[in-house]
């Protein structure tokens, strides 16, 4: 009876210690992978004066960036009265006009500022009435350049396209 | 007598066609712009009312941009008016001709949202302030910034 038990013993101390040896092997053997990623920055600000507007890409991406030049004539209560039918001097070698709005031609890198938009100041023309004022807003945008499929995707512009 | 009468009508014929010619010649040298700011300024007195448009939804600093194209029913010369909205602020449209119709729609700046209307279509009545919203709820997949900045030239 004491010889049985005793063989169990045996028995259970070698299967613990296999378990173990298992273990310590695995443990050894198998590396830990740690996934990490960092989530880019898309971050421009815009320079605008009268007759240059530049874009700066101060985040942590390449990106496409496009420009809007909205103008009408308004009171000075800021109601609008009639729209501005003029055109922007338009620096074509770096930029392109597509669906009234100006793209540039090429990413903007990291750090990097963009050629002028403009190549002379805007001109106003005349008023269509004496209250009238010249009411001229810049905007911009910026969107990742990649993958190439965002800013089709976002603006329905590729870099391609005339 | 039906002579008699035939050589009247003929002469007042005579006597008439240069005053129809002169009229036909003054028309022709009237440019279109001209006619056209004559037809404006016809119409335009005391004759009109305004649309207030307005965005909700937008992110601090964003905007969208909205263009509105107004045909009058008494000339049907479409003048099309391109805005930006930003932030709460509503912008008005004043002089727009009475019974002009109206629609307004995106002009894609905000992609990164969807956007729903209210009063996108209508017709401006008289002295009245017509009322068009987008209501905007950002949907973006793409890491994006922007801005807007009134500049003066």
């Amino acid at each position: 009876m004491r010889k049985t038990a005793l063989i169990y013993l045996l028995l259970a101390a070698l299967l613990l210690g296999s378990t173990g040896g298992t273990m310590a092997y695995l443990n050894h053997v198998t590396e830990r992978t740690v996934s990490s990623y960092t989530v880019g920055s898309v971050r421009t600000e815009m320079t605008a004066g009268s007759g240059s507007v530049r874009i700066r890409n101060e985040g942590s991406a390449p990106v496409y960036v496009r420009v809007a030049v909205i103008a009408n004539w308004a009171d000075g209560a800021g109601n609008i009265l009639a729209p501005w039918t003029g055109s922007v001097p338009c620096d074509t070698a770096h930029w392109v006009q597509s669906g009234g709005y100006y793209y540039l031609r090429a990413p903007l890198g990291l750090g990097e500022t963009s050629p002028d938009l403009l190549t002379a100041p805007i001109p106003s023309g005349d008023a269509p009435s004496p209250n009238a004022q010249f009411a001229l807003t810049l905007l911009h945008q910026s969107v990742q350049a990649e993958p190439a499929s965002a800013v089709a995707d976002a603006w329905g512009w590729t870099p391609d396209m005339p | 007598m039906k002579t008699t009468r035939l050589k009247a009508i003929f002469l007042a014929i005579l006597l008439l066609l240069p005053t129809v010619v002169a009229a036909e010649l003054a028309l022709e040298d009237m440019t279109a712009d001209t006619l056209e700011a004559l037809l404006a300024v016809a119409t335009t007195e005391g004759h009109t009312g305004s649309l207030t448009l307005h965005a909700e939804g937008l992110l601090p600093g964003e905007s969208a941009v909205v263009t509105v194209a107004a045909i009058p029913a008494a000339t049907l010369l479409e003048t099309a008016y391109t805005l930006v909205l930003t932030g709460d602020e509503p912008v008005t449209l004043t002089g727009l001709l009475a019974d002009s119709a109206y629609t307004v729609t995106s002009a894609g700046w905000a992609w990164a949202y969807e956007a729903a209307w209210s009063g996108e279509t209508g017709v401006i009545a008289k002295d009245e302030t017509a009322r068009c919203t987008l209501t905007l709820t950002l949907a973006d997949r793409w890491l994006h910034d922007g801005s807007a900045q009134e500049v003066l030239p």
